[in-house]
């Protein structure tokens, strides 16, 4: 690949004269449908020429959380381009941000904001927010339908001080349904992630005085509890043991056919992971200057209060001006049309408010 | 092959030709040598580069790190203890299993089995082999895990009240060391039964001969002559044995349940070296990656102490054997 | 006795000449002791049995959950598909919390082409290097050991070496070029190649002994009547003893290469991710290995299907490269 630079900035060039000049006749349509105000977000969106000039490949890879997500929004765009520019690997947010700093990947997806003392070998980095969803609470037991958890036992049942499901307090929390006794095993991650880290910053903030273990990418989960890889992985041991309970996104939950808790929330109501529950949990929080925001335990009215949020993350700095534009062309794309594919796989698209920084953010990403 | 043969000439004639020089066959003898010395370099080069990688572990956490009960990267506790405690009992469950499986296999070949069922039972023993081990895993996993809970929480309950019984046989949800165990068992079976097939071979025929003579059945046969004939070349097998289950990763990453912990319930979760390598290499941080790349070395120490004596073990056989003949 | 038992693995006369003390004095034996007798019997048969009936359950159910991905026409051709939509697409639990497709019935997302062509062509590249890397130079090693040092000290130590690193953990290699290989290079270091140099320390010391092995049966005579003629030692193993231990060292090599095929700690580190053909040493990459964990990792139906058709796919190539090796190695035996 090196060997071809002169080709690929003559290429790249080309194709950045071609993105400007579709935004040029984005820009010009703009008067005949600004009614909807996705129709601005369409401006950005790259054409089908754009993508096709694309020469460089992006690797990227990290958070599970959102992989159904990305694994559908990669499969179109490279259809587009008729060969495979971006892929995306799912192997937690931990790893993502670690090999992003040791440049073994050129992007990173990352549910989690990296810690104070994580650098990154790149230089500066930066935070697209690209979807949002909920982390349910899984569970694989027979006879029970509609379980509801209130903060309190929720962080009992993950702490192991309640361990069987017909504990009096589970009882409480569902006085409709009969519950056998059980025994609960409950499935966590094993490696560096996002959802634990989002997980238990919710169980810190809903229920300060039953949880102690903290939060963070990995936890000390007591004895007697269970690790398993990816949400995919917690996803796929909850359903093969009967008694377990796990925190896993939606997708890879209903992937697994299991059945989602409700949550109570700060108003007392019992909240399932509901498309409509994700949006007025996002309506509710505050986005910061470098696009971070923070959307658990949210206040609103049905706001479902385990929804976390994710981030691919970039270098706004690369050697390769190539790999810039496929970048660029990338994340406007997951940003404009790739998010009508979050619905169909168990997420919610970001609010255009946030879209539109976002979008506007992708220009910092510099070749140099 | 990669030979360079001359074009022309039947190959008598080429090699009365040009037989007479030496420097060609020098320069051969110095190509062989480097390939020779290649398995040298790789293997000191392995221990080496690992070695400087883990010492930034090694020195920061010195003997917690060797002696340490908690291995808990995300807190800055990285005692190896409960990935070793796990590969060794992990280890030794398998072998539980297969040394009996093992030899019993290598009697019913060599002594048993009629001569044309031979071949077949060798194959599928080979096959065995042959099969990978994230095959086994996924296998394990999928088909396995939903039966190994019910049962082993069947015999939890039934050993309930016994002491030392319901320590070692627990409540369980399925992955766990004896989950891990059994299906090391089965990968480890072929080496152990084809080397001591092997072994048993070894067991000079008048011996044997001379025992039936004597009025012995076969299985006493075995007992007084094969056996006792045999027993260090089996210890060697057995330790082969240990060598490859100690190494196996993916399959018992899939059904061990990921928990690095120090437990004597079998049917308890837990975690190997290996698996944890496996889990965690690539986005550990530059401490868990040099405590990672550390247990590397030590896995890589303990598999060549066991290879070692299994070597040596197999040796004293050969030897003696020649010795004898 | 003429047999040589020390090195056969077949020995015979040890069946006929226990059935004929057994036939001789079968009638006299005590009750117990023609129990313990018959009882060990059936415990070998057992042990046997054990061993055989999970491997029997196994192969059926590879089979039989990965045949029909395996036959499905584009599996050898298409590239590697995205699950996620099509399993999805019809969840009714999802579709009641307000997710799902909304658009309406648009059943094109359910239909998905299984392929698995992208970790087939993988997995033949980095088999392949790994086997160019590690046969030649297995080859010449023996070479060396067997007809050069002999029971020189430094051959004892290299051979010893050799069997000391064949227990090496294949996680181990993977480790050790992750760290040496892919970290120093970046996202270009993840690679077939990587992979292939993983691998390949795998295969060496398989291969060193296996054609030692080999090596050592070819008669002597051969060499002194080549050495008769004036022959060099390097022109007599090139055209006598290589030649002649030909087939040994091919089926020892094939073996090697199949152990190499199956692995997947190595692999998982170095190789990278793609879904489409990779044709290339150089790029990311994927093998069958690498895809039957990580779509069991994705969990959903087709992504299920997809990691047990790679399964059966991987122990086919296997068996038949461990088949075609036991019959190379069974004809050289005989002749």
């Amino acid at each position: 690949m090196k060997r071809l630079r002169p080709m690929t900035v003559l290429v790249a060039t080309v194709a950045a004269l071609a993105l400007f000049a579709a935004a040029c006749g984005g820009s010009g349509d703009d008067s005949s449908k600004d009614t909807t105000t996705t129709a601005a977000a369409a401006a950005d969106a790259p054409t089908d020429a754009d993508i096709k000039a694309l020469t460089a490949t992006a690797a990227g890879g990290g958070a599970s959380f959102p992989d159904a997500f990305y694994q559908a929004v990669n499969s179109d765009f490279n259809g587009v381009a008729g060969k495979e520019l971006v892929t995306y690997a799912k192997s937690g947010s931990s790893d993502g941000r670690k090999q992003l700093a040791d440049q073994t990947l050129q992007f990173a997806g990352s549910d989690s904001l990296p810690k104070p003392e994580e650098t990154f070998k790149g230089g500066e980095i930066l935070f697209f927010p690209t979807v949002a969803a909920p982390i349910t609470v899984s569970y694989n037991l027979d006879g029970v339908k509609d379980l509801q958890l209130s903060p309190d036992t929720l962080a009992g049942i993950m702490s192991t001080e309640i361990k069987v499901w017909n504990d009096p307090k589970v009882a409480a929390d569902n006085p409709d349904a009969t519950l056998p006794s059980t025994p609960i095993v409950v499935v966590h991650r094993s490696d560096g992630s996002g959802t634990t880290n989002n997980f238990t910053k919710y169980l810190v903030a809903a229920a300060p005085n039953t949880w102690k273990l903290g939060s963070g990418d990995t936890v000390a989960w007591p004895t007697g509890t269970q690790g398993a890889e990816k949400n995919s992985g917690v996803a796929q041991l909850i359903k093969q043991t009967s008694g377990a309970v796990g925190y896993v996104d939606l997708a890879d939950s209903q992937k697994a056919g299991l059945s989602v808790a409700a949550i109570k929330d700060q108003a007392g109501d019992y909240v399932k992971p509901t498309a409509d529950g994700v949006k007025a949990a996002l309506e509710n929080s505050e986005v910061a200057e470098n696009l971070t925001y923070n959307p658990l335990n949210a206040k609103g009215e049905g706001a479902y209060p385990i929804t976390a949020p994710t981030w691919i993350i970039t270098y706004a700095k690369y050697t390769d001006a190539a790999l810039v534009s496929t970048l660029q062309t990338y994340l406007r794309y997951v940003l404009t049309t790739g998010q009508d594919q979050a619905q169909k796989v168990g997420y919610v698209a970001i609010p255009e408010s946030l879209q539109t920084k976002a979008l506007a953010q992708v220009d910092k990403i510099t070749a140099g | 092959m990669t030979v360079t043969a001359p074009a022309d000439g039947s190959p008598a004639a080429s090699l009365l030709e040009e037989g007479a020089g030496a420097g060609p066959d020098r320069a051969f003898r110095t190509v062989t040598l480097v390939a020779g010395t290649m398995v040298l370099v790789i293997l000191l080069l392995i221990a080496v580069t690992m070695t400087v990688r883990a010492w930034p572990a090694f020195s920061e956490f010195g003997t917690s790190y060797f002696f340490g009960t908690e291995w808990v990267p995300s807190e800055g506790k990285y005692g190896i203890l409960p990935l070793v405690w796990g590969t060794v009992l992990v280890s030794l469950i398998a072998l539980v299993f297969a040394v009996p499986m093992s030899v019993g296999i290598a009697l019913f070949v060599n002594e048993l089995a009629p001569r044309r069922l031979r071949r077949p039972v060798v194959t599928v023993v080979d096959i065995l082999a042959a099969v990978p081990s994230v095959v086994f895993g996924l296998w394990a996993f999928y088909n396995l895990l939903p039966g190994f809970q019910t049962v082993f929480n069947g015999i939890a309950d039934a050993v309930a009240g016994i002491p030392v019984l319901n320590t070692l046989f627990g409540p369980s949800t399925g992955s766990s060391f004896m989950s891990a165990g059994l299906i090391l068992a089965l990968m480890i079976t072929p080496i152990i039964t084809s080397v001591t097939r092997e072994v048993f071979a070894t067991v000079p025929e008048n011996d044997k001969s001379g025992a039936l003579a004597l009025g012995a059945t076969r299985w006493e046969m075995v007992r007084g002559v094969v056996f006792p004939h045999s027993m260090g070349g089996v210890t060697g097998a057995v330790m082969l044995g240990l060598g490859r289950a100690m190494g196996e990763t993916v399959a018992v990453a899939l059904i061990i349940g990921a928990r690095p912990e120090i437990s004597l319930n079998l049917f308890g979760v837990g975690e190997t070296m290996p698996a944890q390598i496996f889990r965690q290499l690539s986005e550990a941080g530059a401490l868990l990656r040099s405590a990672l790349i550390g247990l590397g070395v030590i896995l890589l120490v303990l598999t060549v102490l066991v290879n070692v004596g299994a070597r040596r073990a197999v040796v004293a056989v050969d030897r003696r054997v020649k010795g004898t003949a | 006795m003429t047999t040589d038992t020390a090195t056969g693995t077949d020995p015979v006369p040890a069946t006929r000449s226990s059935e004929v003390a057994v036939a001789l004095t079968g009638g006299t034996l005590g009750a117990g002791r023609r129990m313990r007798n018959t009882a060990a019997s059936v415990l070998m048969v057992l042990a046997f049995l054990l061993a055989a009936t999970p491997l029997v359950v196994m192969g059926v159910q590879v089979f039989s959950q990965g045949i029909d991905a395996v036959t499905s026409g584009s599996w050898w051709t298409a590239p590697i598909p995205e699950t996620g939509r099509a399993d999805l697409a019809d969840n009714e639990a999802l579709q009641d919390l307000g997710f799902g497709d909304t658009s309406g019935g648009d059943s094109s997302a359910s239909e998905v082409v299984l392929g698995m062509a992208p970790a087939i062509v993988g997995t033949l590249l980095t088999v392949l290097g790994a086997s160019v890397l590690a046969i030649p130079l297995g080859i010449l090693g023996a070479v060396y050991l067997h007809e050069y040092g002999k029971k020189g000290r430094l051959a004892r130590l290299i051979r010893f070496m050799t069997d000391v690193m064949t227990g090496v953990p294949s996680v181990v290699m993977g480790v050790f070029v992750y760290t040496v290989w892919v970290l120093p290079r970046g996202v270009d270091g993840k690679s077939a190649l990587a992979a292939s140099l993983a691998l390949a320390c795998l295969m060496l010391p398989i291969v060193v002994r296996s054609t030692e092995e080999m090596l050592k049966l070819v008669p002597d005579n051969l060499r002194e009547a080549s050495a008769a003629l004036g022959t060099r030692t390097w022109k007599t193993t090139v055209k006598v003893v290589l030649p002649a231990a030909l087939a040994g060292i091919t089926s020892g090599s094939l073996l090697a290469v199949a152990r190499a095929a199956g692995e997947t700690a190595p692999v998982v580190f170095v190789i990278g991710f793609v879904t489409t053909t990779n044709l290339g040493f150089l790029g990311q990459n994927t093998t069958l290995s690498a895809q039957i964990y990580s779509q069991q990792q994705n969990g959903g139906a087709l992504s299920t299907e997809l990691a047990w058709g790679a399964a059966l796919t991987l122990v086919g190539i296997v068996l038949v490269l461990t088949l075609v090796a036991r019959g190379i190695s069974r004809r050289f035996q005989i002749g």
